[in-house]
């Protein structure tokens, strides 16, 4: 264990506790206000937390005790002295200094020699394919080439835990890949944390995620487990996975809704939690209902209608299908309209909550 | 071809009442020049106590935009960068002497530095006597000119935010080094600006110095009391040395403006 | 200027003996003749410009004018005799100019504003002020030039320093001031905040400060006295009530509100 932290902060309704394991990176997800900024603020010393306790690579970041009478424990180290990086949505160069000098600022720093500062920074602008912009002013970069400095620029700064706040969502559709090429070689082997709001990212460049909502976190678990196998409808709709949670049954899923739906065979054991999820591609709308005896039927009032390159995706409040607009239009469908979603047993899949 | 482009969109009334602004502005100026006896122009500046008088000017108000600087930046900062009980208080005491006729600044200051005022004694005890002397001077511009530089400065920090500040610390820099080396770098052209500002206050400064620190030829008569002291019998004298003190500040303003235009220049690249 | 001179000495000789009859006479008839020669047809109102020294005094007198001469109305204006002067030049609407000095008043003379010839009106002298307790214990003029002894005197240019100067040429005590004050007010102030330990100043600004400061009477003040004129002017749109008021001042009322404020007989 590299990094752990168990931090509180009522403000922000915000109970978080959560470790890093030594070179692992793990994607931070979850709606907007779930609380994922403020996690990393924390972190980063930008953010003074309630109380809790955060220890990084056996030194102690902050330890603040729940009540005041435990005078005694209280710890709260200031964020130069944490090695904790952040590298944020924008770049935030210093607009003064040069390229070279941007990254040799972690360096000079931390105490060392101009000469050895230059050349560490060098070697982190080479791992960055960013070289030749050395002498540069950051205004002279584009997007991606000023964000590949600032990774440079974290990561000179030899940070035992490195922070990334969306380091993506700035750039254009163009400049991204590069990016996440370079994070995907600089992150192997390297304790860190990515808020992300792309299933992508989370795919290439973390080993473990965490979904946040409402300041907690509601589900963890290794990247593929969660995409395969989402437990929240959030990790479910970024990996573009309609969700249905219930009670087991014998040949399939009793819904909080009181849907059963059929399931091809599988060893959840009745009566426990589960859930089903299935690709919206899979599933079929409909005016009339379907007589077919081995579809699973759910009626529902169309909620959105929302066009996905050549499909349409109809929302109902707990299903969603791709369909195509040739179909939306042989049905006339609008917002409110009643319709019935089906699917076949054996495109779902069900595991255990 | 350029100005018809550039007028695109004020309307044409505004840019009448702006010429009509100018002009009351720039008139006086001409007036001045034109009041100037230009065959005696050299002789009349050239005057032991006219050079004295200007360079006790320069010498003076350089020494209080340094403390200007030396206590405005931190005041700038704190108001800029921390919260406090009572902080817009105390943000309206420091900017007091921005509307304060500069006599009462110098009546104030004379109760707090004079001989029988608060901290008089407790200098005279130091060794150091302000009543009279050029420190008076400086301590009179230096009480005029600073709010400007903290309004300048601090409206800087607050536009530049703390962005940047934060990074640096992430990278491991210490607060002193994120001081120097990121946030006054950012403020840099306000910061130059506020302080050539703060020269030019301090180098027009009158009724202050006059109420506290005295006229004294070399020691407390600076360019301003010189002037006012020549109208009485020389207004050629006055009318010439009026003209000279227009030229510095002019030339001091320019300043400002050239050095605060490079760095705006690349912020703008940037943006 | 000699020439102006033997005019002014003349005058005052004049005013003198104007005076010395309106003394001899009965004191009634000496208050009530401002009224008494003027006053059914004066009208209208005046602007009085006065050097900064008159301010008290000529405040005074001009609400006694207007007392006198109902239907009168007395503006009044001070500052610095020289600075006046310049504002009158420039044309400010003034009636009357009182000056601290002569040779103010020969500048309005040779710009040929002045209507008749001025009237010295008043006399002035410097004295010694030193604040409340007199710290540095200042007994003679002498006292001023002793080291160590803060002495803040008027600069050479106004009037309080040119006479200042004419009494060290006379007496060869060489003052070493600390500051040379625009302005006779600079020189009270700094007294009475006690900066300095001692001023020289006009014997009525001692008085006119009220107990702020001490006076110190030194004989050597005689080296120097200020002569005050007084003159209507040409520009003035109501010649006959600048006249009067003239008139008034020169008068024995007038004279017995300048005695009060410490001014002596010109």
């Amino acid at each position: 264990m590299t990094f752990a932290i168990d931090a509180s902060l009522a403000e922000r309704d915000f109970r978080v506790s959560l470790e890093v394991g030594t070179g692992e990176t793990v994607a931070v997800l979850g709606p907007n206000g779930a609380g994922k900024s403020t996690l990393l603020s924390i972190i980063a010393g930008l953010l003074r937390p309630d109380f809790g306790r955060a220890e990084l690579d056996g030194s102690l970041l902050f330890d603040i005790a729940a009540s005041p009478r435990d005078g005694t424990r209280r710890r709260y180290l200031q964020p130069h002295a944490r090695g904790v990086s952040l590298l944020a949505q924008d770049p935030l160069l210093f607009p003064h200094l040069t390229v070279l000098e941007n990254v040799a600022f972690g360096p000079r720093s931390s105490g060392s020699p101009r000469r050895d500062a230059r050349s560490a920074a060098d070697r982190w602008l080479a791992a960055v394919d960013a070289s030749e912009f050395a002498s540069r002013h950051p205004a002279e970069l584009s997007g991606g080439q000023a964000q590949r400095v600032a990774v440079a620029r974290a990561l000179a700064a030899e940070p035992g835990l490195l922070l990334l706040d969306e380091p993506m969502a700035a750039l254009d559709v163009a400049a991204a890949p590069a990016l996440r090429k370079t994070l995907k070689r600089v992150l192997a082997h390297r304790s860190a944390l990515i808020v992300t709001h792309e299933l992508l990212d989370a795919l290439v460049l973390a080993d473990r995620v965490i979904v946040m909502e409402h300041g907690r976190i509601v589900e963890s678990g290794p990247t593929r487990q969660v995409f395969e196998r989402p437990r929240t409808r959030f990790a479910a709709e970024l990996a573009g996975l309609v969700l249905l949670t219930g009670v087991k049954t014998v040949d399939g899923l009793l819904t909080s809704g009181g849907v059963d739906i059929r399931v091809a065979g599988s060893d959840v054991p009745s009566g426990t939690a589960a859930a089903v999820a299935l690709r919206p591609s899979v599933v079929m709308v409909s005016r009339e209902r379907p007589r077919h005896p081995s579809l699973t039927v759910i009626e529902g009032c169309i909620t959105d209608l929302e066009p996905r390159g050549d499909v349409i995706r109809v929302r109902s409040e707990e299903l969603a299908a791709d369909i195509s607009p040739a179909t939306v239009a042989d049905l006339d469908l609008t917002n409110d309209d009643p319709v019935w979603f089906s699917f076949e047993a054996a495109e779902t899949t069900i595991y255990p909550l | 071809m350029k100005r018809t482009a550039t007028l695109a969109g004020v309307p044409r009334w505004v840019a009448v009442i702006a010429l009509a602004g100018a002009i009351f502005i720039l008139l006086p100026l001409v007036a001045v020049i034109n009041r100037v006896d230009w065959p005696q122009f050299i002789p009349l500046i050239s005057s032991e106590s006219s050079v004295a008088a200007l360079l006790l000017s320069l010498r003076t108000a350089v020494a209080s935009t340094v403390l200007c600087i030396v206590f405005g930046v931190p005041i700038a900062i704190v108001l800029a960068r921390t919260t406090f009980a009572g902080q817009r208080f105390v943000r309206s005491l420091v900017l007091l002497p921005l509307v304060l006729p500069p006599v009462v600044g110098g009546i104030a200051l004379l109760y707090t530095f004079g001989r029988r005022g608060l901290l008089g004694q407790t200098f005279d005890v130091l060794g150091i006597p302000i009543a009279f002397s050029t420190t008076a001077v400086v301590l009179a511009q230096t009480f005029v000119a600073i709010p400007f530089l903290i309004l300048s400065l601090e409206g800087a920090l607050r536009t530049a935010g703390t962005r940047y500040e934060a990074v640096a610390a992430t990278l491991g820099a210490r607060p002193t080094t994120v001081l120097f080396r990121v946030t006054i770098p950012l403020v840099l052209p306000a910061l130059i600006s506020g302080a050539i500002l703060s020269f030019a206050r301090a180098l027009g400064e009158f009724g202050a110095t006059l109420t506290f620190a005295g006229s004294l030829q070399g020691v407390t008569r600076t360019l301003p009391l010189e002037i006012y002291l020549r109208l009485e019998t020389n207004p050629d004298a006055a009318v010439a040395l009026s003209l000279v003190l227009v030229a510095v500040a002019v030339f001091v303003v320019g300043l400002a403006y050239r050095a605060s235009a490079v760095p705006t220049a690349r912020a703008r690249v940037a943006s | 200027m000699t020439q102006i001179r033997k005019l002014a000495l003349l005058v005052v000789g004049a005013a003198l003996v104007a005076g010395l009859a309106a003394c001899s006479s009965a004191t009634p008839a000496t208050s009530t003749s401002p009224k008494g020669t003027a006053a059914p047809k004066l009208t209208g109102s005046i602007t009085v410009y006065g050097a900064a020294s008159l301010t008290a005094t000529f405040t005074e007198l001009a609400t006694e004018f207007e007392a006198a001469n109902p239907g009168v109305t007395v503006q009044t204006a001070f500052n610095g005799s020289s600075v006046l002067v310049t504002q009158i030049q420039g044309g400010a609407p003034a009636d009357v100019f009182a000056s601290a000095d002569t040779a103010n008043m020969t500048k309005l003379m040779t710009a040929n504003l002045v209507t008749d010839t001025p009237v010295d009106f008043a006399t002035n002298v410097l004295e010694i002020a030193v604040p409340t307790g007199n710290p540095a214990r200042i007994t003679t003029f002498a006292d001023l030039a002793k080291p160590g002894v803060k002495t803040v005197v008027c600069a050479p240019a106004v009037p309080c320093g040119a006479a200042t100067l004419a009494i060290e040429t006379a007496t060869g005590v060489k003052l070493t001031p600390v500051s040379e004050e625009t302005a006779v007010t600079g020189v009270l102030s700094k007294v009475q905040t006690g900066e300095a330990d001692a001023g020289l100043v006009y014997v009525t600004d001692v008085k006119g400060a009220a107990g702020k400061v001490v006076g110190i009477t030194f004989p050597e003040s005689s080296k120097a006295v200020n002569t005050y004129p007084i003159a209507a002017l040409k520009a003035s749109a109501n010649p006959k009530t600048a006249a009067a008021f003239v008139a008034f001042v020169t008068s024995s009322a007038g004279q017995k509100v300048l005695a009060a404020a410490g001014f002596g007989k010109p």
